[in-house]
Parts: structure tokens; C-alpha cells; sequence
């Protein structure tokens, strides 16, 4: 009979409550996803993995154990195994791009390229954070929260784990869940920075056409120019650009579809339950992880208001004016980030239609955040 | 009331990681930190001790076979082991500098590096600015080289 609950008596002999916080961190990852729909894609896998790993004995993240002539023990866990498998060496979340790339519409700033700019400005966070981050933290671990503004998974992934973080679950954590909380976080911060007028600000749409040949050669020029300036960024950014050109060939109907759907689907469920293995409680419940969070929501706010300032910043010089409303489009969460501009945009105006403006900006914001993320690479590795 | 519940949601989850880690006291020291902490101890000089027990403040040591190699050295300081917060027998070796406070376990505040990495902040923004208008350029160069073909339009 004690055979059948000696872990529960090894449990409660030395009881540790920080399991069962960790288990209510998963509880509440899974309830924002599945009641409040915020990522359920990426918080749901991660939530559920947060209570796997924090089960006590759980062997489901254990490392491999050798003996002293090297002879396996006994085995990694199945996340483990995974975690070396696709996260350690980057794989999945780069896999994960292609696939993002394959769902990515350049149509709307390749007609009006003059937008990218706001999508540089709104990485303003990433650096502000690292600055402040480097008063807590190591650089590399620094450079690694900085990295939460990019406001993209597997960008973030990526630079953790190629410096070496140590905190590469409590990044990932953050990264994910304030990209579910932009509509959130950014309509005070531009609500703060502009006033009635600028949000009412019209910016008619004039669509250029812009022809299959320049939609096929973009990406390629693109990695070139990208991994020309910051070569620890070719990864990212040709797997990302390679999945639009699968997109964009014309011939690949039904690569692209699977990149799109089935290749993004499996590499998220992977992505999800194995960062999960990050979130062992000895690791993730530290003060450490507290000022992450906070590190992380900082980015956010100042990518937003990057943007925005930028933006009115060029006003003082330009007769067309730019709604500063837009400037916050140029942060990389995808696609959540045009469409809250836009509805902000409709409130204020209900003829004042932003849509393709925004989602432009927040398209060049998603090239310019893994451009800064190969900048961080250069600068650190 | 949905912006509420999350606020809520994370305002808990917030307080609930500051109540641990406010709460987490040192735990007592290992045997084996007590034993190094020991070894140190006989192999200082009468000077050595004298020096020691005037010091507050000591860093916390790594706990290995070789830690008396260091006890030679006039500036060794050693750790009051009571007080150590030990972590699964694990001591980290942290040096304190005169800009450094430490505010947790692991924590160090240097305000200093803040202005440091200014410079960071420029060539990093500088760099995206430049590599975004050279795209921009590039992207425009394309549309007016291929932007005649009538048979190309999407």
C-alpha cells in the first residue's frame, strides 16, 4: 500500500507550496485562454505543461542521468527531449516562422513603403528595456528581456536562447502573454500620448498596385539586405521571408497551405508545452521572474508610445498629416495591433477607416523586430 | 468587466509571486558550507581574524575543495555561513563592487549600467532605421521597375 502513495507521503513530508502556486499560474494561463480567448494557441500548451512539470516527482522535463562512464540511467523526460530536440537549438520557433511567413500579406506596404518607418520606431521599447534591464541583470540576460518588446515568439526565443538566458521561461511567458494583452496595454498609452484631434486624423487610402514580381522578389531582397547588416538575423528573417515567398510563387498552393495551417498548428503545440518545461517552480518563482513580468510590460508600453511619438514627430514637418494612432500599429503583434488602431480610429471617427494603414505598419513592424533581434545577436553574442 | 477580471487575474498573480519571494527567509546553511566555512576559518592568521570580525558585509563564496587556495590572500573574506542563503547546496561566487546593491538572492542593482548601454539604445535604433530605409528604398526602386507590366498586376 505505500508503494502506491509514497509520493504523495515524500510530497507532504517536506511540503513545498511553491508546486501548487506554479499549478495556479497554469490554471490561470488556461483560463485567460480559453474564457478571455487570449492566445489560447501558445497560453493553453503552456498552461497545461506549467502543471505537468510541477506534478512533484514528475519525471515529464527530467534531464537524462549517466552514470560516470557516460551509460544512460535513465532517460529525459518527453519535454526534455523535445526541449533539446526544437527549442535549444531554435528549431521550432524558426520552423514556426516559415509558417508565419506564409500567412503574412506584404501587399499593403509594398503599396506604400513609406509606413515601414513607423514599424523601426515601435521597437524603441526593446532597447529602453535592455537599458533598464542591465541595472538588474546580466547583459546577455538583459539583451534577452529587451527582447520582449519585439512582441514576437519566436524572435524572442531565439535570442534567449542563443545568449544563453537563464530566463528563458519567464521571457517566454511574458512575451506571449502581453502579445494577448495588447488590446489592453496599448489604447491607454496612445490615449495618453495623443489628443481628440490627432486620433481623428484621416489618412485616405490610396491603393498602388503593386505587381506579382515585386510581391516574389521582396522577400528575397529583404534576407539579403537584412542578413547583409546584421548576419546573426539570416535565420530569422529568411525563414520568415522564405515561407512568403512559398506564399507569393504562385506555384506552391499547396506548400503554402500546409506552412500556413498544419506546419504552424503542430510547431505551436510543440512551441507551447515544451516551453512549459522552462517553468519548473525552482526556476520560474523568483523575484527574478516578478521584475521580468514588470520588465516585459514596460517594453510594450514604450514600443507603443516609440511609435506614436515618431509619429507626431514627423507632423511638425509634413502637410499631410500621419494619425499618431498608426505609429503604435508598428509593434509586431500580429494582427492584433492594426485592428486595435483601427477600431480606435473608428470610435473617434466612424468615417476615419485606418484598417490597411495599420496593418501595413504592423506588418513592417513584424520584419523590423526580427531585424532588431539580429541587431541584439550582433551586439552580444 | 473583462478588462477588470484580467487586471485582476494578473494583479493576483503579481501578489501572489512578491507575498513568496518577501517571505522566502535564508535557509540555514548546508553541513558542507558550515564545514568549508570551518576549514577557512583555522587557516586564517590572528591579523587575518581580526580583520574578519570587523567586516559586516562578506560575499557569498563557492563552496569547492579549493576554497582554502583563497584563504591565503589578505583580502579573503568569507561568508557568515549562518546567514548564507544556500540553494540546493549551490553558492554562486558574487564579488561586491562599490556601484553594486543587492536587493534578492541573485539580484544586484547597478544604476550606472543604465547610462552605459545608452549607446546600445543608439546603434540599435540607428541600425533598424537604416536597414528599414534602405528596404523602403529598395521596395520603391521595385515597384517603379515593375510596375509597367500590365499582365503582372495582382
Amino acid at each position: 500500500m505505500e508503494v502506491l502513495f509514497s509520493n504523495l507521503i515524500e510530497y507532504f513530508s517536506d511540503f513545498d507550496v511553491r508546486p501548487i502556486i506554479m499549478w495556479a499560474i497554469g490554471g490561470i494561463l488556461i483560463y485567460l485562454a480559453i474564457k478571455k480567448d487570449m492566445e489560447p494557441t501558445l497560453l493553453l500548451p503552456m498552461g497545461f505543461g506549467a502543471i505537468l512539470v510541477n506534478i512533484p516527482g514528475s519525471t515529464a522535463a527530467a534531464e537524462a542521468v549517466h552514470n560516470a562512464i557516460g551509460e544512460v540511467i535513465s532517460e529525459a523526460g518527453p519535454l526534455r527531449t523535445l526541449y533539446e530536440a526544437g527549442i535549444a537549438n531554435e528549431l521550432f520557433p524558426l520552423i514556426l516562422f516559415i509558417g508565419i511567413g506564409a500567412m503574412i500579406d506584404f501587399g499593403p506596404i509594398l503599396s506604400n513603403p513609406k509606413l515601414m518607418i513607423f514599424g523601426a520606431a515601435a521597437q524603441f521599447g526593446i532597447f529602453f528595456t535592455f537599458c533598464l534591464a542591465s541595472v538588474f541583470f546580466p547583459i546577455k540576460d538583459a539583451a534577452s528581456i529587451g527582447i520582449i518588446g519585439a512582441a514576437d515568439g519566436p524572435t524572442a526565443i531565439v535570442v534567449a536562447q542563443q545568449l544563453n538566458s537563464q530566463f528563458v521561461g519567464p521571457i517566454m511567458v511574458a512575451a506571449y502573454s502581453y502579445m494577448a494583452l495588447v488590446p489592453i496595454i496599448q489604447p491607454p498609452v496612445i490615449k495618453a500620448l495623443t489628443t481628440k484631434k490627432e486620433r481623428m486624423i484621416r489618412m485616405p487610402y490610396k491603393p498602388a498596385n503593386v505587381s506579382k514580381t515585386t510581391r516574389i522578389l521582396f522577400p528575397i531582397v529583404i534576407t539579403v539586405i537584412a542578413g547583409l547588416f546584421a548576419p546573426s538575423s539570416v535565420s530569422l528573417v529568411g525563414f520568415l521571408m522564405f515561407g512568403n515567398l512559398i506564399r507569393e510563387c504562385g506555384v506552391l498552393d499547396s506548400l503554402s497551405e500546409t506552412a500556413q495551417k498544419v506546419l504552424a498548428n503542430l510547431i505551436t503545440i510543440f512551441l507551447g508545452i515544451t516551453i512549459a518545461s522552462q517553468m519548473n517552480y525552482e526556476q520560474f518563482l523568483r523575484p527574478q521572474t516578478l521584475l521580468i513580468l514588470g520588465l516585459g510590460l514596460f517594453a510594450f508600453v514604450f514600443d507603443t508610445a516609440g511609435g506614436v511619438i515618431f509619429a507626431k514627430f514627423l507632423n511638425l514637418f509634413l502637410k499631410e498629416k500621419i494619425n499618431p494612432m498608426v505609429g503604435a500599429a508598428g509593434i509586431s503583434a500580429f494582427p492584433m495591433a492594426g485592428r486595435i488602431v483601427h477600431k480606435m480610429g473608428i470610435k473617434e471617427d466612424p468615417q476615419n477607416f485606418l484598417l490597411m494603414q495599420s496593418m501595413g505598419v504592423n506588418v513592417s513592424g513584424q520584419i523590423a523586430s526580427v531585424i532588431a533581434g539580429g541587431l541584439i545577436l550582433n551586439f552580444f553574442m | 468587466m473583462k478588462k477588470l477580471t484580467v487586471f485582476a487575474v494578473i494583479a493576483a498573480l503579481i501578489a501572489a509571486m512578491l507575498a513568496l519571494s518577501v517571505s522566502a527567509e535564508a535557509e540555514p546553511a548546508s553541513d558542507e558550507a558550515v564545514f568549508d566555512a570551518q576549514i577557512i576559518m583555522a587557516t586564517l592568521s590572528e591579523e587575518e581574524m581580526a580583520t574578519l570580525e570587523g567586516n559586516t558585509e562578506a560575499p557569498a563564496e563557492e563552496t569547492s575543495a579549493d576554497t582554502d587556495a583563497e584563504t591565503t590572500a589578505d583580502d579573503t573574506t568569507v561568508e557568515d555561513t549562518t546567514a548564507a542563503d544556500t540553494t540546493d547546496n549551490d553558492t554562486a561566487a558574487e564579488e561586491t563592487t562599490a556601484e553594486a546593491g543587492s536587493i534578492a538572492d541573485g539580484l544586484t542593482v547597478t544604476p550606472s549600467n543604465f547610462v552605459n548601454n545608452l549607446s546600445y539604445m543608439g546603434l540599435g535604433m540607428l541600425g533598424i532605421f537604416i536597414v528599414i530605409a534602405l528596404i523602403m528604398g529598395v521596395t520603391t526602386v521595385l515597384n517603379k521597375a515593375f510596375s509597367g507590366s500590365k499582365n503582372d498586376k495582382q
